[in-house]
């Protein structure tokens, strides 16, 4: 098992086993047989979203259109009250002779739209960043050479040392008769290096 | 990749109806990414410092005038009643407008999954945010006492104040910045991958810190993207209600009030295909000289795609000739001696000029592309692209100052004549707007590889809907 | 508050713009209180006078009082508030004082108004029988003089400076040696304002030097007199309460100026359709005042006036038989020109159909011959004695500037004391007065501003403004009115009256030598009689004896038959009295600059008049340069073609182009004057016209556009029309029916409702309420260049519109019209303004919060009437010549200028946006007094102390209504009432607190052309 070629620190414990695919198909064949070998640490980087791959890993559905949702819907009773408020109660005046109470509610109309459409976006792409487990400046895979120089060339996976039935060797086998190249022992590096 | 070859052989009559591709010459992933990359990793082309000298210039030159500007008034300008608004107003419609079609081709093609659009959205993102900029711009400095402009929020005052929330220029305030806003995050959050390319393939220590730091820590996660996409399809969804809302609001400027020439329920569709019209002219006009100074970029950026564009252009020139008969046909029909009135003078009084140029090439221009030899040949595309722009210029400035050149009481009608500030301002603005574009294009990549690769032939697993 | 930063001297040029000079030790300070009139500002080479300053002055006379120094020239000495309680006055609160405005045509009674001991603004005084309470533009504007930094400021000799004794010592030498010679060789130059005190010393010193020369004359009078015509003294007026047709020939007798204050009462009234309506008939070259409220107007060459008053003359002869109008008339050797006989007949016809009812007048400016021809017809038509009325006691007419200028040919003239005018610049040239004058080995000039004259005398004297110096005055009616000092002199001015009493030997001290004429003039001498007259202004019962003319045949034959008739040549041209500076004086007045002329709506010029018809034939366009050559003279001056004008002659208005005076009287206009002679001094014919090739001339105009392209802004009608629909006004809304609000919109039912009424068929277009608004407001003045960029900033502007139902020059009618705020109920302005800078109250007003905007411009956009202004830069605080310079122009306003402000309203910045809010400081002043006076009891209930809005005020023909609408009997409301009122741009649904009322025209369908009076809103269309 010393065969493998491993990055990181040898002093360091073991972080995950790597491996590098050239297709889609062939990651996708290699994530089911550690499956069915019953290993669930795993995980895959691809550099495009890859269709079906979420399905594959039986991942839960995104929460983000909810938290869009809930951020519109705050956005809506803000801006209402930020206008309703003020025009109604703090600095009621007359302009234009118009009603400023919710008979003249189509006044306040597009600022609630505009707010309600800002803050949603802000709520997406917040939800995205958090739930993406970003932002992140370092990552242990980042030490595996071949994954940070060339993420966009191939297709890797990781099965993470901390999975319950982890075996190195089966790992390898398995990695290895799934066609993988480049598998390697990714070892967490020194932390006081660099 | 060759398999997928071999299997369009196999099927010629498929051939005839099929798409043609994204990316020429069978280009494969790995190529795309050089290729874009490339633009940014690559040494910096002699033009490009010449093109960022010449913008700049400008650039300097418009905010000296807009400080010059604040600092003695805003009589410097040729405004003057009953022309109060002018060059200033007319650029602000021009820019924001222009920045509408970034977000209509990317949001909307996204949504309607237009393949096609693929190359052109990211360049088009950053146009949209560019031009709001400009656009912002004016709104920001064209009142009279800037050092005032915070009574335009409802923050509490010891004035005991609240803004007007009627008043449609307030809505501009929040219409402009959450389309900032929202158009910016789109534009990011679309390049965040792509920048964890560069940060990946990045040799030197700053550029890795730089784009690690704008990338967010990106690894492309099966779990990251999953939200990606998720975030990218609401985005999206969000940004096309956005374009419409925002058109909507900056055209009840006009639509809201009272004159002759501005009070006119069709001002938002009005808007909105003029802004996609002269957005996608803008397109037009700055992809065509990326690829032939880039040429890697010609497999990328290929003549479908821009002749879609022209398309695009045709069917909005179309619209806009469309309601300019429409509006001259209510003027008619009003009966209204003031509502004819105002036409009138728009096409005899002092002015007309503005008007007669807009109709000329807004009416013509746009429809040379019904035919295939000219929207074709690229040269020609870019100078009419140009041109589209030119007159959506004179029309926003024909609707904004002529119809109040010409109001209700004779009495009170005048004349405009701008003024060199006037003139440098508004040149300023563009310059504004190319130097951020060669910013763009110098430091990030200039089309989403990400988007590019996925849609790629092979691309994507062949049995990958077998599985549940 | 106040900022001043310091800056360095501007020399090349006097500007408005000084900074505060160091105050003078109070030694010297107190040491010029004691001297006979103060010397506090003149020891300072400052053209601004600090506040500072001021108010020690103020302060330190008053302290003075107890130590019982001389303080005779403070007026709080010597003035009874007019119409408070005689106590001191109270910080911030206003004291109103009677005065009068001396005017060479019969002075303006006044009520001035003084905030803190600086007068600030100018008002009609309503007691006075001649006045309705209210003033001409000039009398408005006369404020602004009296702080003008411009103003000359210090005694010269040669143009040395000299001190006070110095010209004490001129005096009396000068007395000294005209006791010895019995005056040989003294000619006193006066203007013809009539004072009775420099009457008495003039009586005094030619009796004490009977060779005295006592010469009287304007720049712009008539050249003969009523004297002959109709007995000595004596003065044609009209009551036109009486006379039912008026045929006035080149007579603009509806401006005050023209004809003298007050000359036109009851004109007004007689044009209301509910009464009997009077019928006018003008007959002039060029539009004036009076051309635009014709009935019938015919386009008449200045130099055939004369042949037309002798054709209606002979037409009525041959109709009434009157031989001796008969001869009268054959006996004009007229130019033989032609008019429309059936023109002539339809005069001729309706003038007999009213004997007695009827008046024609003849411009004052005309040749005695034309005078009688007027006045033969009004004898002949039994209108003497009945409409026409002569005032008896005018003054006789002194020597003129010509028989001066006849001494001082023939050396006669040693001492030359010029108390009055500016006969450098506008003596005719023939004279050739500037060589005469620098021939006189001694000449005084007194004037209030270095002007073309002082350049040239020895001495130089600064005069005293009329309300800073004592005197009295005589308006039209011969009512004696005080002129009360308001204020001491700011710059040491000297009055004609102390150097004539100096010169007389008398106390120089003004108060007292108007007080021994009015002890010498009236029965009562009493304290209280005089305190009266000086509370309220004028002396009651002081008028002239009026009594039925008699027109001296024999004089009018021989007038006629004497006149010798220039022929008119191919072109005349015709002198005007401008309506912004009148012959001159005003040049240095920037109000009075900017206020556009009442036809042509230039500011800051004149220009050559040309009918559209010459225009066509010469060639020329509007800012064409043409050269008007006559008697060796010539003047080059850019045209402005003017509908209405009469064809083959051209209209020019005097006192422009002066050069070297002050650089605001640089680059305005081209000055007339060299065209004038002797002779001809109203007009001129056989003026050579042509055409210069030099690129156009760009006038500022506040109005470019004067048809109004089909659209029924001013309303008129005929008075059949009325008979038969009334409402025809508000009828002519048509399909654009006001739009109904989707919205349930505010009542404005309760408590005080403010509304205003302006009727179009009594207002004349004067000017009067332009300047009253801006001296009340503190509406800045932007200069030439901004009004071009069309920037000018007036509140109230008055449309002037020309209309023909057929297209044609002589059926043009041409309608003013007064556009303010319209106080929109529902004001578009208001919701488009993004900070709530304008908002509504609760009384109807469209309120205007100064320091809440921010000058988005977006409210007046969306403004229909286009009434509001934008300050595009720092107008009040930076040289107009400066405007662009940014940071780097001087900062700060004159003090002087800053006294003349009206202290309770908002001086506005730049990038603010401002607007008419009905005068809302007098409103709330009023309000104010109301509750003061409710003692604690319902203030609703307590009625509000009466009060007039400025323009209102300033009216003379009282067309402007203000008050609350809400009150069913207010004077507003009757006039809403009225079945003439209709609303402008009624269709857009705004509501409008600001209604019209539309003219009425009153034409003879025996006439040509009737049938197109009255018809501005029929036929033409955009």
């Amino acid at each position: 098992m010393s065969r493998l070629p491993l990055c990181g620190s040898p002093f360091q414990p073991l972080h995950a086993v790597g491996a590098r695919f050239d297709t889609p198909d062939a990651l996708i064949a290699a994530f089911k047989r550690l499956r069915d070998a019953g290993y669930t640490a795993v995980d895959c980087y691809t550099p495009y979203p890859v269709h079906g791959l979420a399905e594959t890993m039986r991942l839960p559905k995104s929460l983000l259109s909810f938290l869009v949702l809930g951020g519109g819907l705050t956005a809506i009773v803000l801006a209402l009250s930020m206008q309703l408020i003020p025009s109604n109660l703090i600095y009621p005046i007359v302009v234009d002779g118009k009603p400023t109470g919710l008979a003249g509610l189509p006044q306040y109309v597009p600022i609630v739209v505009a707010l309600t459409l800002m803050i949603g976006a802000v709520a997406a792409v917040k939800g995205m960043i958090i739930l993406g487990g970003m932002p992140r400046l370092n990552h242990p895979m980042l030490a595996w050479d071949l994954f940070a120089k060339d993420a966009s060339r191939g297709f890797f996976l990781a099965v993470s040392a901390r999975d319950r039935n982890f075996s190195l060797g089966e790992v390898s086998e398995i990695l290895e008769d799934a066609g993988a190249g480049d598998i390697t022992a990714i070892h967490l590096e020194e932390p006081d290096s660099e | 990749m060759s398999a997928s070859a071999t299997n369009e052989t196999e099927t010629p009559d498929l051939s005839a109806i099929a798409r043609p591709p994204q990316v020429l010459n069978n280009r494969g992933p790995l190529w795309v990414t050089d290729a874009v990359c490339s633009i940014v990793e690559g040494k910096t082309p002699l033009w490009w410092y010449a093109g960022i000298t010449v913008s700049g210039a400008f650039a300097a030159a418009g905010l000296a005038c807009i400080l010059y500007m604040i600092v003695t008034g805003v009589g410097v300008w040729g405004s003057n009643s009953p022309a109060f608004w002018a060059w200033d107003i007319t650029n602000f419609i021009f820019w924001v407008s222009m920045a509408h079609a970034g977000s209509f081709i990317s949001a909307v093609l996204f949504l309607t999954r237009q393949k096609w659009s693929l190359s052109v959205s990211r360049a088009a993102e950053a146009m949209t945010v560019f031009a709001i900029v400009c656009a912002g711009v004016y709104p920001a400095i064209h009142i009279g006492r800037v050092w005032f402009v915070w009574f335009l929020f409802p923050v509490p005052n010891n004035y005991g104040m609240w803004p007007n929330f009627s008043s449609p220029l307030l809505w501009d305030v929040f219409a402009v910045s959450s389309y900032l806003t929202v158009s910016s995050l789109f534009w990011f959050a679309g390049m965040i991958p792509d920048l964890a390319v560069l940060r990946d393939r990045a040799t030197t220590k700053i550029r890795k810190f730089c784009y690690g730091v704008a990338s967010l820590g990106w690894l492309g996660t099966a779990r990251q993207w999953r939200h990606y996409e998720s975030m990218y399809v609401l985005l999206a969804g969000l940004t096309a209600v956005l374009v419409v809302t925002v058109t909507t609001i900056v055209a009840s400027d006009c639509a809201t009030s009272v004159i002759p020439g501005w009070h006119a329920t069709i001002f938002p569709f009005y808007f909105m295909a003029g802004a996609v019209y002269s957005g996608s002219a803008t397109v037009l006009t700055l992809l065509i000289p990326l690829r032939a100074l880039y040429p890697q970029l010609k497999d990328l950026i290929t003549p479908s795609q821009l002749e879609k564009v022209a398309k695009l252009l045709l069917m909005m020139g179309s619209c806009v000739a469309y309601v300019y008969v429409f509006e001259l046909f209510c003027a008619w029909y009003s009966g209204n001696a003031f509502e004819r009135g105002a036409f009138w003078e728009r096409f005899h009084g002092t002015a007309a000029w503005y008007a007669i140029t807009c109709l000329t090439i807004n009416l013509t221009v746009p429809q040379l592309f019904w035919f295939k030899r000219i929207r074709t040949c690229l040269p020609l595309v870019f100078v009419l692209a140009i041109l589209c722009n030119v007159g959506m210029w004179f029309e926003r400035f024909m609707i904004v100052t002529t119809s109040l050149l010409h109001d209700f009481l004779p009495s009170s009608w005048g004349n405009f004549h701008p003024s060199i500030v006037d003139i440098l301002t508004a040149t300023g603005t563009v310059g504004i707007f190319f130097t951020l574009f060669l910013l763009f294009i110098r430091f990030v990549p200039v089309m989403s590889m990400n988007e590019l690769k996925a849609a790629l032939p092979g691309a994507q697993p062949q049995h990958s809907g077998e599985e549940h | 508050m106040k900022k001043i930063f310091p800056h360095p001297q501007r020399d090349a040029k006097p500007t408005l713009w000084r900074s505060l000079e160091e105050r003078a030790d109070t030694s010297s300070f107190r040491e010029s209180l004691g001297r006979e009139f103060s010397d506090a500002a003149a020891g300072r080479d400052s053209d601004g006078l600090s506040r500072r300053d001021f108010v020690r002055l103020m302060g330190a006379a008053t302290a003075l009082t107890g130590v019982g120094l001389t303080g005779c020239r403070r007026p709080e000495a010597h003035l009874v508030p007019f119409a408070k309680a005689a106590e001191w006055t109270i910080p911030g609160k206003f004291l109103y004082y009677a005065s009068a405005m001396p005017a060479p045509t019969g002075a303006i009674p006044v009520i001035v108004t003084t905030s803190d001991g600086r007068p600030v603004k100018i008002e009609g005084n309503p007691l006075h029988p001649l006045s309705n309470g209210s003033t001409d533009a000039f009398a408005q504007a006369s404020v602004l003089d009296l702080y003008d930094p411009h103003r000359s400021k210090e005694i010269t000799h040669d143009s040395l400076k000299v001190s006070r004794g110095d010209l004490d010592n001129l005096v009396a030498k000068i007395r000294y040696t005209a006791g010895t010679n019995g005056g040989q060789g003294l000619a006193i130059l006066v203007g013809k304002e009539q004072s009775p005190t420099v009457e008495r010393l003039h009586a005094a010193l030619a009796q004490q030097f009977p060779k005295l020369l006592w010469v009287q004359d304007e720049a712009i009078s008539s050249p003969g007199s009523f004297d002959a015509l109709l007995g000595p003294g004596a003065r044609p007026s009209v009551d036109f309460t009486k006379a039912d047709i008026i045929l006035s020939v080149g007579a603009d007798f509806l401006n005050p100026a023209e004809s003298g204050f007050g000359f036109a009462n009851g004109f007004a009234a007689r044009r209301d359709p509910s009464g009997k309506m009077n019928r006018l008939y003008v007959a002039e070259n060029h539009f004036s005042l009076t051309g635009g409220m014709a009935d019938h107007r015919l386009r008449v060459r200045a130099s055939e006036y004369g042949d037309f008053l002798a054709a209606v003359a002979a037409a009525v002869a041959a109709k009434t038989g009157d031989s001796t109008l008969k001869t009268l008339a054959s006996g004009y050797k007229g130019t033989g020109a032609a008019f429309d006989p059936a023109w002539i007949k339809g005069v001729a016809d309706d003038l007999i159909a009213a004997k007695g009812r009827g008046a024609v007048l003849a411009g004052s400016q005309l040749p005695d011959a034309v005078q009688a021809l007027a006045l033969g017809l009004n004898a002949s038509l039994g209108n003497l004695g009945a409409t026409i009325t002569a005032r008896q006691g005018m003054v006789k007419s002194a020597a003129k500037l010509a028989d001066l200028a006849a001494a001082m040919q023939a050396g006669a003239v040693q001492t030359l004391l010029i108390l009055g005018g500016n006969p450098v610049l506008t003596a005719p040239p023939d004279l050739d007065f500037p060589n005469l004058l620098a021939r006189v080995p001694e000449t005084l000039h007194l004037s209030l501003f270095a002007d073309e004259t002082s350049k040239v005398t020895h001495w130089q004297v600064p005069a005293a403004h009329y309300l800073e110096s004592w005197g009295d005055t005589r308006s039209l009616d011969g009512t004696i009115c005080a002129v009360q000092p308001m204020i001491l002199p700011l710059w040491n001015g000297i009055s004609s009256i102390e150097i004539l009493a100096a010169l007389a030997g008398e106390k120089v001290d003004g108060p007292s030598a108007v007080r021994a004429t009015f002890n010498a003039g009236s029965k009562d001498a009493s304290d209280a009689a005089w305190h009266s007259f000086l509370k309220h202004g004028f002396a009651a019962g002081t008028a002239f004896a009026t009594a039925a003319p008699a027109l001296n045949q024999a004089a009018a034959q021989a007038a006629v038959q004497s006149f010798k008739v220039e022929s008119p040549g191919e072109f005349e041209a015709v002198f005007l009295r401008s309506s912004s500076v009148d012959d001159g004086r005003y040049s240095g007045n920037s109000w009075l600059q900017e206020t556009p002329d009442f036809v042509t709506k230039l500011v800051w010029d004149n220009a050559v008049l040309v009918s559209p018809a010459d225009a066509k034939a010469i060639g020329i366009h509007d800012g064409d340069w043409l050269r008007l050559t006559a008697g060796g003279r010539s003047v080059d001056a850019a045209a402005l073609i003017t509908p209405g004008h009469a064809d083959r002659s051209v209209s020019i208005a005097l006192g422009y182009g002066r050069k070297g005076v002050s650089h605001v009287m640089e680059k305005v206009g081209f000055d007339a004057y060299p065209l004038r002679s002797s002779s001809t001094i109203c007009f001129r014919p056989g003026v050579k016209v042509e055409r210069l090739s030099k690129d156009a001339y760009v006038f500022a105009r506040t109005q470019e556009h004067e048809n109004m392209e089909g659209r029924n802004i001013a309303r008129e009608g005929t008075v059949e029309q009325f008979a038969e629909e009334p409402k025809f006004a508000s009828e002519m809304d048509g399909e654009l029916a006001p739009a109904k609000s989707i919205y349930p919109t505010p009542s404005y039912d309760k408590g005080l409702q403010w509304g205003l009424s302006i009727d179009l068929n009594s207002c004349i277009g004067c000017n009067a309420c332009l300047l009253a608004c801006r001296s009340e407001n503190n509406v800045p003045v932007v200069g030439k260049d901004q009004v071009r960029k069309g920037r000018d900033m007036a509140w109230i502007r008055i449309d002037r519109w020309f209309a023909s139902a057929d297209h044609k020059e002589e059926n043009l009618e041409m309608i003013p019209m007064a556009v303010m705020c319209q106080q929109c109920e529902i004001a578009p302005c208001e919701a488009v303004c993004p900070a709530n800078a304008t908002v509504h109250s609760e009384e109807g007003l469209n309120l205007m919060a100064y320091n809440r905007c921010i000058g988005t411009r977006y409210c007046a956009n969306n403004c229909p009437w286009k009434v509001r202004r934008f300050n595009w830069f720092d107008y009040n605080e930076r040289p107009l010549d400066e405007l662009y310079f940014g940071p780097l122009a001087h900062k700060g306003m004159a003090d002087s200028v800053q006294m003349s402000k009206n202290p309770n309203v908002t001086v506005r910045m730049r990038g603010v946006m401002e607007k008419c809010t009905f005068c809302i400081q007098r409103i709330e002043e009023a309000k104010i007094a109301r509750s003061v006076a409710a003692k604690g009891s319902d203030v609703e209930k307590t009625p509000l102390p009466a009060f007039k809005t400025a323009c209102q005020q300033a009216c003379p023909s009282e067309s402007i209504v203000f008050g609350s609408i809400n009150d069913k009997e207010s004077a507003v409301s009757r006039a809403k009432a009225d079945p003439r009122t209709y609303t402008s741009l009624v269709h857009l649904g705004t509501r409008p607190r600001v209604t019209y009322m539309a003219r009425v025209r009153n034409p003879n369908p025996a006439m040509p052309g009737a049938s197109l009076v009255g018809a501005a809103n029929r036929g033409q269309h955009a």
